[in-house]
């Protein structure tokens, strides 16, 4: 674990301050006018404010003091009165109207780059948690953490312009106070750091736990595991390992609080309390008491001014402690995942073909990424033009992966692949995509309408859709044709599917894509003997024109194939026809016997 | 005006009761926080605030020496240093522990809840909202907020109230101006509903961002979004929920600035500028006020305004978390609407269901229709049928998931409503296809309870029984794996087809009367589906069974198949009885057949 961290922290190449600019030149290039207004605007609206307690109180004290002159106070008045009411208006209509506009597009940006890069990435990723991970969080944080970036360097900006004019004032008062004023900060800038490296350990040391305790509250909360809990009432166990919990975050976390608290108390009390509130009051209070160096008006400036600039500090140092640094994490893990390389990568070739060609596996290997064992193992088999081919095996075997590796979801791990002759890696993906069509094992809808369902892209020909939808058997009525809305997400009426409904949509997709090979991953695992029967009917005539490599575990579907692989193990151990594997008498034919007994049984 | 008072009364009540839960979990903390706001609030802002600086100057007008000046410096200080201490021990021991106690006080609360509302609840978008929303009292830190929110209003009203005395006993005129922003309130509280209007507002467009980026998020969408062409679609949708947002914050963004602008006016600008000037005017015009009065007017004023502004927004934000709270109060009371007289369930001997209909909730048609047959002990009943027939519907209320709409179902001659739930579900053993398994050791999924030396052989024996037994024998603890990477990274993830083994384990370690199995083997291959028919037939010897499948290669074996279709129980009897029946069933059969029949043909 600790190994493991070090790692990660060694690998980390920005620095906080690097990686919040960042996310501002993001901003600045997206959004600049909202940017210019929070870094700028806001100061007007906020350092007169600020500036009133010492600036201002002191202008008014010495007039009084040393003669009056109405009028001028009057003017100086009027100007700081004017500031306010036209900082305010403005203000308000940027913060009401401007800005949430700007923030609403802003965060569309950024959450396309996010999710162009996620589409882009390999779906080996996926199965990468630490890359997941990343990904998770770049999504579910980066547009909060994008406002943070922008608030904190307001912050930052308005902190700084108030203690440098601040400070200004006070050193015109007396240069003495910026030597308290100096100390202070370089006592605070070190403990500042202890602290965020506290705040790191502490997460560090609770993330573990706190995800156990999120875990717990999904059991709970998940439909899915809803049924599981009223049938298997583990409620009980998990409550009691919540409890446990509670008690191990309870314990985990004591010493990290002592610490913490110690460490902000050393921060905020000894610099900034004595040297600066205490240090500063008593010199202002000597000068102006016993050897009456500085006026009334002086005093109270220098008094205001030293509390004020020590909030500022105080402010400042926490700032950059704290939120600065969490931000810079988060950017990190956002620029991480943006740059992170992908392993599948197109090569400029965008032939699609417009009639079957030879589809032929050498030697092909493959081994999943952190496994040890290869999945497929030295795979030779070549897929003629207009071939049915049929993958068989037991779970496991290595079918899915083989089909996974054809539409280069993976790339071999040895061998290669080749259509018409061709290494599958000189493709541009898209145009290689492009040849296939796929129906999964696990498929998905999308909260789309139904023609882009079927079509699988932003445009499609709705008498084709039609078509596809009528050859799959699909037989909901489509209140809106093929603009119709599948799933509630997107519209209300739309439609939520069973899920043989749902599976049919899914093969329409094969029906409806014009290519030249195609890919049917069990396709009738959800469906039922009648609707099962005329898919596979369905699916003859449509595969009449393409090459097709079909996978299922019920070997009656697999009769019709022309070629059938028997695959074990990651090894093809059988392969011809029907009739010559069932003779054979191998593994095939044992596994049919087994499934037909129980049909031929009835017979007789 | 009466939607004003509604909401006023929203955030007391909820407040009351989250403070309730807090006193409960855990009492000295809450007392301590409590205390420690106010007086922090009370010595920032009062002492440190005003009396500081008026101390200062005062001895310094009225000549004082220098000695009693530092004196009197030196005892605020210190006080504060005091403060300080508390504050932080407060903030960082205190509340986090106190935090953490609530947090499991309350989780413990929905996880009870949770368990005892019925399966459809699950299924009702109302129900479970509330219940999402419920969850971030906890999860988003809702009532951290509430109580951290209310102990600091309640400091800052104290402190308000001391600095209004103040300012009263220098000139009670200054009322006047102190009291502007309180009239503002009423314009806050119509700018804070159209706030929530605007929020309303958004929400379809909030939740439609969410299924796109968890279309993004989820491996279950990545390969069509890999492969094909649909990603265009995700983006189109995405940029759509943007451009309505905005529309929405054009619409209301104006209505929001005006208010706000109002709001400023009277609760900013007019007492500020106001009380400013009007010092001005008696500290150089009139000439009858000290300066250190003076500056104590003009901090006290600036302090209020800050503190009311903070008060505004705090506001704000605990009006949002109160919804939560009512969420959460709303879910838990709930009152769930399986009930029962708490009769034990003797020994199996018969299930009847009589006349019964059922419609899930929101549906316009009956999932079943006047479905009525009965089972004996001992007999093992297939139930066959299309998708959508209403199969896994009727075990559902069999099991009592769901109440019957109409009719009822008599468990040894009395209705199942009768008998304690929790005993009458423990009659059963249920295998389903959407099972779960639980972030616990192999031996606790399969037990689902402590495994210890004495019932770890019952879980082998399970185990062994549903044929995965050498498998777990692989992993490195065994038995004593953790299951899932919930906890930790090293946990073991089974395949699908394993993890049902697993959950089939359950049914075998079980000690049950009736066996309702639910397409058992889906995720199986055929092999493994054969074995695993065998080990369930011999697993339920002499028990009743419920076999729902449309594979109906298992049904033959039964002594009874029940067909449904269209939920309508449509035959009924053996295989050899519906086959000369030349129904419904007998279609069926004869197309699953076909594919193996011919087959057999040739073989002979």
């Amino acid at each position: 674990m600790s190994k493991a961290s070090k790692k990660n922290t060694e690998e980390k190449t920005h620095g906080v301050i690097n990686n919040n600019l960042f996310m501002l030149r993001f901003v600045a290039k997206n959004a600049p006018g909202m940017l210019f207004f929070y870094l700028f605007f806001d100061l007007l609206t906020n350092v007169p404010w600020i500036l009133s307690s010492v600036v201002l109180l002191k202008y008014i004290i010495d007039v009084v003091t040393s003669g009056v002159d109405y009028y001028r106070i009057a003017v100086a008045c009027g100007i700081f009165a004017a500031l306010v009411i036209i900082g305010t208006i403005g203000s308000t209509v940027f913060y009401e109207i401007y800005k949430p506009k700007q923030k609403e597009r802003l965060h569309f940006k950024l959450y396309s780059t996010i999710y162009e890069k996620a589409a882009r990435m390999d779906f080996e990723a996926y199965d990468n948690p630490e890359y997941y991970n990343d990904l998770v969080l770049a999504m579910t944080s980066m547009n909060e953490r994008v406002d943070s970036v922008i608030s904190d360097a307001q912050d930052i900006i308005r902190l700084l312009t108030s203690i440098i004019s601040i400070t200004a004032v006070i050193a015109s008062i007396d240069p003495i106070c910026l030597v308290f004023i100096f100390v202070c900060v370089a006592v605070m800038i070190p403990i500042g750091r202890l602290i965020a490296k506290v705040n790191v350990d502490r997460t560090e040391a609770m993330t573990p736990l706190d995800r156990k305790n999120l875990y717990f509250s999904r059991v709970f909360y998940l439909q899915d595991y809803a049924k599981e809990l009223r049938l298997n009432p583990a409620g009980e166990m998990i409550e009691r390992r919540y409890n446990l919990n509670v008690k191990d975050r309870l314990f985990t976390i004591a010493p990290f609080l002592r610490k913490q608290w110690q460490l902000y108390f050393c921060q905020e009390a000894l610099p900034m309390t004595l040297l600066v509130y205490l240090g500063i009051a008593l010199l202002m209070g000597y000068k102006a008491i016993v050897t009456k160096e500085i006026s009334l008006g002086d005093f109270a400036a220098a008094f205001n001014g030293a509390n004020a600039v020590s909030r500022c500090v105080f402010d400042l140092t926490s700032w950059f402690s704290i939120n600065l640094r969490e931000n810079a994490l988060y950017v990190e893990k956002y620029r991480k995942f943006m740059a992170a390389k992908e392993k599948i990568i197109g090569g400029e070739d965008k032939t699609v073909f417009e009639k079957p060609v030879t589809i032929k596996l050498e030697n092909v290997s493959f081994t999943y990424p952190g496994n040890e064992k290869p999945t497929l193992k030295n795979i030779n088999l070549e897929i003629k033009p207009y071939q049915k081919i049929a993958l068989v095996g037991y779970n496991g075997a290595g079918k899915t992966t083989l089909t996974n590796l054809l539409l280069r979801l993976y790339d071999v791990t040895e061998g290669r692949i080749t259509v018409g002759g061709k290494d599958i890696r000189e493709w541009d993906i898209p145009s290689y995509h492009a040849n296939y069509a796929a129906v999964f094992q696990d498929f998905s809808l999308f909260g789309a309408t139904v023609g882009e369902n079927v079509s699988m892209s932003g445009t499609h020909d709705k008498m084709r859709v039609l078509n596809a939808l009528k050859e799959s058997n699909f037989g909901k009525e489509l209140h809106n044709g093929t603009d119709t809305m599948l799933l509630r997400e997107f519209d209300d009426t739309g439609l939520s599917l069973s899920g043989g409904e749902s599976q049919k949509i899914a093969v329409a997709r094969a029906f409806y894509k014009q290519c030249p090979f195609a890919i049917l991953d069990e396709p009738s695992a959800n469906l039922d003997p009648v609707s099962e029967y005329a898919l596979n009917e369905a699916m003859a005539r449509a595969a009449a024109d393409k090459t097709v490599i079909f996978i299922s575990h019920r070997l009656s579907t697999t009769v019709m194939a022309d070629v059938i692989y028997m695959l074990e193990n990651g090894e093809i151990v059988e392969s011809g026809s029907h009739e010559e594997l069932m003779a054979l008498g191998g593994k095939y034919a044992y596994m049919f016997n087994l499934q037909a007994e129980k049909y031929r049984d009835n017979e007789e | 005006m009466k939607k004003e008072v509604k909401q006023k009364a929203h955030i007391f009540r909820n407040t009351a009761f989250m403070l309730k839960c807090a006193w409960k979990s855990a009492p000295l903390s809450l007392v301590t926080i409590y205390l420690a706001y106010i007086l922090e609030n009370v010595y920032y802002s009062v002492v440190i605030g005003v009396m500081f600086l008026q101390t200062a100057l005062s001895i310094i007008e009225g000549n004082g020496t220098f000695k009693e000046f530092a004196i009197r410096m030196c005892i605020i200080v210190f006080g504060k240093i005091f403060v300080d201490l508390f504050a932080y021990i407060n903030m960082y021991t205190v509340r986090t522990k106190f935090e953490i106690k609530c947090e499991s006080y309350i989780n413990s609360l929905i996880f009870k809840k949770a368990q005892e509302v019925e399966l459809g609840c699950y299924e009702n978008p109302d129900f479970f909202d509330n219940y999402n929303r419920a969850t971030w009292v906890v999860e988003k830190g809702g009532f951290k907020r509430i109580i951290e929110g209310s102990a600091w209003t309640i400091g800052s009203v104290v402190s308000i109230i001391f600095l209004i005395v103040y300012l009263i006993s220098i000139d009670p005129f200054l009322l006047f101006f102190i009291l502007c922003p309180v009239v503002v309130m009423g314009i806050q509280t119509k700018r804070n509903n159209v706030e929530l209007e605007k929020e309303k507002a958004m929400t379809p467009f909030e939740r439609q961002k969410d299924y796109t980026k968890r279309t993004i998020l989820l491996k279950d969408f990545a390969k069509e979004i890999k492969t094909t062409g649909i990603f265009e679609v995700v983006k189109k949708r995405f940029n759509y929920a943007v451009e309505r947002n905005i529309e929405v914050i054009k619409k209301y963004g104006w209505r929001i600035a005006v208010l706000e602008t109002f709001a400023d006016f009277f609760g900013e600008i007019i007492p500020v500028c106001g009380g400013f000037g009007y010092g001005c005017y008696r500290l150089i015009v009139l000439q009858n006020l000290e300066i250190a009065d003076f500056s104590v007017l003009i901090s006290a004023i600036t302090t209020t305004r800050d503190k009311l502004n903070q008060l505004a927004r705090y506001f704000t934000m605990q009006q949002k978390h109160c919804l939560w709270v009512q969420n959460l109060r709303e879910f838990l009371d709930y009152e769930p609407k399986l009930t029962d007289s708490g009769v034990e369930p003797g020994e199996f001997e018969s299930l009847e269901f009589r006349n019964v209909s059922f419609r899930y909730d929101g549906n316009d048609k009956n999932t079943l229709n006047n479905v009525s047959f009965t089972i004996n002990k001992g007999e093992t009943f297939a139930v066959v049928g299309h998708n959508g027939a209403g199969k896994t519907t009727l075990s559902k209320l069999i099991m009592r998931l769901y109440d019957v709409t109409e009719g009822e179902i008599l468990y040894n001659g009395i209705n199942i409503k009768e008998y304690d739930l929790l005993k009458y579900r423990d009659k059963f053993a249920s295998v389903f296809q959407d099972y779960r398994i639980f972030a616990m050791t192999v031996a606790e999924n399969v037990l689902i309870r402590e495994a210890d030396d004495e019932n770890i052989q019952i879980a082998r024996d399970a185990l062994k029984q549903s044929g995965v037994y050498d498998k777990i024998q692989t992993l490195p603890e065994k038995e004593n794996t953790l299951l899932t990477r919930e906890f930790d990274e090293q946990g073991a993830l089974l395949s699908g087809g394993e993890s049902q083994k697993v959950t089939i384990a359950r049914m075998f370690a079980k000690d049950f009367d009736i066996a309702i199995l639910d397409e058992p083997s889906s995720a199986l291959d055929p092999v493994a589906e054969s074995k695993m028919y065998d080990a369930l037939m011999e697993g339920t010897k002499d028990k009743t069974v419920f076999y729902i499948s449309h594979r109906l290669s298992s049904a033959t074996h039964s002594d009874k198949i029940l067909v449904f279709s269209k939920g309508r129980l449509i035959e009924a009897g053996s295989h050899d009885e519906l086959m000369v029946l030349e129904g419904e069933y007998c279609e069926m059969f004869t197309l699953q057949a076909s594919g193996y029949r011919e087959e057999a043909d040739n073989n002979e």
